[in-house]
C-alpha cells in the first residue's frame, strides 16, 4: 500500500489548497526566520571573534611566563619572558604547530603629551611585521606600524582628539622603566585609527616593539608571545567591504581547537622545563564569550516560540482535516484499512506538508539573506565606534537542527489528531455529517 | 446511547445466512436494519450474543484481525456511496487490493476486470464528483467484489438513485451473486425491490418479524 498510500495522502494534500499553502507559509516562514536570526548571529560572532584575534591584536592564543598574569605588574623585570626563553618557545612551536607564527608583544603604560596637555596611555609594543601578521587578512594597510619609522606610532583616533593630534605630528612620552625609572621619549604620529572599541578608543597607541623595550629597559624581553594560526592563510590584506565579509564569514578556530592546541603545547613546554601560562582567544576575550552566551540564549527562546507557533499550525490544520474527513475515514476502515494505516495516512501527509515547507524555507531563508545583505544596512552596535554593515551569514548546522526539530514536532503534532481519528469507530465515523 | 437513555437497537435476533444467498432486509425507520448490517459487517459488535462469520467466532478478533477479515471477506456498497474523493473510479476499485499488497499492475488489471463487468470501464479515469449516482455506485459494487469477498453488505444502496437505476443496481447485483456465489445482503423500504429477491427478512422494533422466501427465486 506504500505506494498507493504516498500518491493518495499528495493528493489529499490538495483538496485544501488554501490550509495547505497556510501550513507550507507558517513552516516556511518559520524556518526561514529561525535560519536568519542563526545567521546573523554567527556572522556576529565570527566577526566579534575576528575583531578580538586580528583588531584588538590578541591572535590566538597568549603565552606568559607563568605567574605574569598575578606578579608580573608588581616585578616586571621577574616576569617578561626572556630572549632565551622566546627562542626555546619559538623553536617548540615550530617544531608542534606547523605554520604558526609567534608575535613577540610588550605593553606600555604612561602619559602622552602634545606639549601643552597630557594624558595616559596604553601601547602595545609589537614588530611592525608582526602587527601586520596579527591584523590577518582584515586591516588596512594604513592600520600597520612601518617598517622604517624606528619612533613612529599609531594613535587612536579618540585619543588624538583629545591632545589635537595629526597625522605626521610630533609628541612625548614618559613611562616607567622595569626597574621603576622614569623614562621619556619623542614618537611621530605616523597614522590615526579608530579602534572601533570606546574602551580603548581614548587611551590606545601601538609602538614598535623596540621602542617600548627602549623604553621600559628590557633589551630583548617580552611581556607575552602571541601565536596565531595560519588559519585565513597568508593573503594580502582586504580592505573595505571585502575585509568586512571576510570579517563575518570567516570563523576563528573554536573553544575545543584551541583546547587541543594548550594542551598539546603545555605537554611540550613542560617537557622542555619552560613553566608558561597559555589563554586562548576566547579567554583573552569575555566581551565575546559574553556576547556568544546571550545569543545563545536568545536563540534558544526564539526557535521555542518559533517551534510553537508552527506546531499549533499543523495541529490545527491536521484537526480540521480530519473532522472534515471523517466519514471518508470511517469507508476506508470498514473496507479493511487498520488503525495503523489511517494514523500512517494522515502522517504522510504531514510529512509531505512539513517537507514542502521546509524546501519552501530554505529558499525563503536564502532570498533573505541575500535581500538584506544587498541592501547594505549599516548601524553601529553597543561599545563600538564606527558602523558596521548589518550581515546575515549562514549557520548550516543551526539551520538543519531546526528543520529536523521542526519537521519531527510537526509530525508528532499530526500524530495525535491522525490517531484520533484512526480510534474512532467505524459506525460513528460513517454517520458523521 | 441516546442522550442519557439506553437504546435497543436490536433484540433477541437469531439468524442464519448461508453462503450465495441474496437476502433484502427491510423494516420501518428505527426497526435496526443499519444495526444488524453493521454487524454482519463486523463494524460493530453485539452487547450480548455472539456473530460467527464463516465459521470463526469474531469477538475474540483484535481491531486489525476484523480489519483484514472486512477486507479480504466483506464487501461494502454504502447508500452515500463512500468513494475516496481523489481517487478516479480505476483506483477506488483498486484500494481493497492495495490494502493487501497485492501489486499495483495485478491490482489494476483487476479493477479494470471489474468496472468492465459493472459496465462503466470507460469512466476509469474518471472521479468520483464527475460521476452521476449510478456510475458512482457501480464503482462502489466493483469495489466490494474486487477482493472476491464471501459476502457483500448494501445498506440501502438505492436510496440515492433514481427509480429505474435502482433498478439496474439490483439488477447488477442479481447477476453478480448468480454468477459468483457471493452472498449479498441489502437493506431497502422499496417493496418493488424486495418481489425480486429470494430472501426476505422483515425488522420491526429491533425484532425479526417475518422471514420470508419469494417463491421460485429461492436459491
Amino acid at each position: 500500500m506504500s505506494g498507493g498510500l504516498f500518491s493518495m495522502a499528495w493528493r489529499n494534500l490538495w483538496r485544501n489548497r488554501r490550509r495547505s499553502f497556510a501550513t507550507i507559509a507558517s513552516i516556511a516562514f518559520g524556518l526561514a526566520a529561525v535560519s536568519t536570526v542563526a545567521g546573523y548571529m554567527q556572522a556576529v560572532n565570527n566577526g566579534l571573534g575576528n575583531i578580538a584575534v586580528h583588531s584588538d591584536l590578541i591572535g590566538h592564543l597568549t603565552i606568559y611566563k607563568k605567574g605574569w598574569q598575578t606578579e608580573g605588574k608588581l616585578h616586571p623585570a621577574r616576569y617578561l619572558l626572556t630572549e632565551e626563553e622566546i627562542d626555546r618557545i619559538r623553536a617548540i612551536v615550530a617544531a608542534t604547530t606547523p605554520g604558526a607564527r609567534l608575535a613577540a608583544r610588550l605593553s606600555v603604560m604612561g602619559l602622552v603629551s602634545n606639549g601643552r596637555q597630557s594624558t595616559i596611555f596604553i601601547a602595545e609594543g609589537v614588530a611592525p611585521e608582526d602587527m601586520s601578521l596579527l591584523r590577518g587578512p582584515f586591516g588596512a594597510s594604513d592600520e600597520v606600524l612601518r617598517e622604517d619609522s624606528p619612533q613612529g606610532v599609531i594613535v587612536a583616533s579618540g585619543l588624538a582628539e583629545i591632545l589635537g593630534l595629526k597625522t605626521n605630528d610630533a609628541a612625548s612620552i614618559l613611562v616607567s622603566t622595569v626597574h621603576g625609572q622614569a623614562n621619556a621619549a619623542d614618537i611621530d604620529i605616523d597614522a590615526i585609527v579608530n579602534t572601533g572599541n570606546l574602551a580603548t578608543n581614548d587611551k590606545w597607541i601601538a609602538m614598535p616593539l623596540e621602542l617600548a623595550r627602549d623604553q621600559m629597559d628590557a633589551k630583548g624581553r617580552a611581556e607575552a608571545l602571541t601565536l596565531l594560526l595560519p588559519v585565513h592563510g597568508t593573503g594580502q590584506p582586504l580592505s573595505g567591504k571585502a575585509a568586512d565579509l571576510a570579517m563575518y564569514d570567516r570563523f576563528p578556530p573554536d573553544d575545543a581547537a584551541m583546547s587541543a592546541l594548550r594542551q598539546r603545547l603545555a605537554a611540550a613546554f613542560a617537557e622542555a622545563g619552560i613553566e608558561t601560562d597559555m589563554l586562548t582567544w576566547q579567554e583573552m576575550s569575555p566581551f565575546y564569550t559574553q556576547v556568544r552566551s546571550m545569543w545563545d540564549m536568545m536563540y534558544g527562546l526564539f526557535l521555542g516560540v518559533v517551534l510553537a507557533i508552527v506546531v499549533l499550525s499543523v495541529a490545527n490544520s491536521v484537526g480540521m482535516t480530519v473532522v472534515e474527513r471523517t466519514r471518508e475515514i470511517g469507508a476506508l476502515r470498514a473496507i479493511g484499512m487498520r488503525r495503523g494505516g489511517v494514523a500512517r495516512l494522515f502522517v504522510t501527509e504531514t510529512a509531505l506538508l512539513v517537507l514542502l515547507g521546509i524546501a519552501t524555507g530554505f529558499v525563503l531563508a536564502l532570498l533573505t539573506r541575500a535581500g538584506i545583505n544587498a541592501l547594505d544596512i549599516r548601524w553601529v552596535p553597543p561599545s563600538l565606534s564606527k558602523d558596521v554593515q548589518f550581515y546575515v551569514g549562514f549557520d548550516p548546522l543551526r539551520t538543519v537542527l531546526a528543520a529536523l526539530a521542526l519537521a519531527a514536532l510537526a509530525i508528532a503534532a499530526a500524530f495525535m489528531p491522525a490517531r484520533r481519528a484512526a480510534r474512532h469507530p467505524i459506525i460513528v465515523s460513517l454517520g458523521h455529517v | 446511547m441516546l442522550g442519557q437513555t439506553r437504546i435497543h437497537a436490536l433484540r433477541g435476533i437469531d439468524l442464519e445466512i448461508m453462503p450465495g444467498e441474496f437476502l433484502a432486509i427491510w423494516g420501518p425507520s428505527g426497526s435496526g436494519k443499519s444495526t444488524l448490517m453493521n454487524m454482519l459487517g463486523l463494524i460493530d459488535a453485539p452487547d450480548a450474543g455472539s456473530i460467527v462469520f464463516d465459521g470463526e467466532a469474531v469477538a475474540a478478533l483484535s481491531d486489525d484481525a476484523l480489519s483484514d477479515r472486512r477486507n479480504r471477506k466483506i464487501g461494502f456498497v454504502f447508500q452515500n456511496f463512500n468513494l475516496v474523493p481523489v481517487l478516479n473510479a480505476l483506483e477506488n476499485v483498486m484500494l481493497p487490493l492495495q490494502l493487501q499488497d497485492v501489486a499495483k499492475r495485478e491490482a489494476a488489471a483487476r479493477a479494470m476486470e471489474w468496472l468492465d463487468k459493472v459496465g462503466i470501464a470507460h469512466l476509469r479515469g474518471f472521479r468520483p464528483d464527475h460521476l452521476s449516482g449510478g456510475q458512482r455506485q457501480r464503482v462502489a459494487i466493483a469495489r466490494a467484489l474486487v477482493a472476491h469477498p464471501h459476502l457483500v453488505i448494501a445498506d440501502e444502496p438505492t436510496a440515492n438513485l433514481d427509480s429505474r437505476t435502482s433498478h439496474e443496481v439490483i439488477d447488477l447485483m442479481e447477476k453478480l451473486n448468480e454468477k459468483t456465489g457471493v452472498t449479498c445482503v441489502f437493506t431497502t423500504h422499496d417493496p418493488r425491490l424486495l418481489e425480486r429477491v429470494p430472501r426476505q427478512l422483515r425488522l420491526s422494533d429491533g425484532r425479526i418479524s417475518a422471514d420470508s422466501y419469494t417463491e421460485g427465486k429461492s436459491r
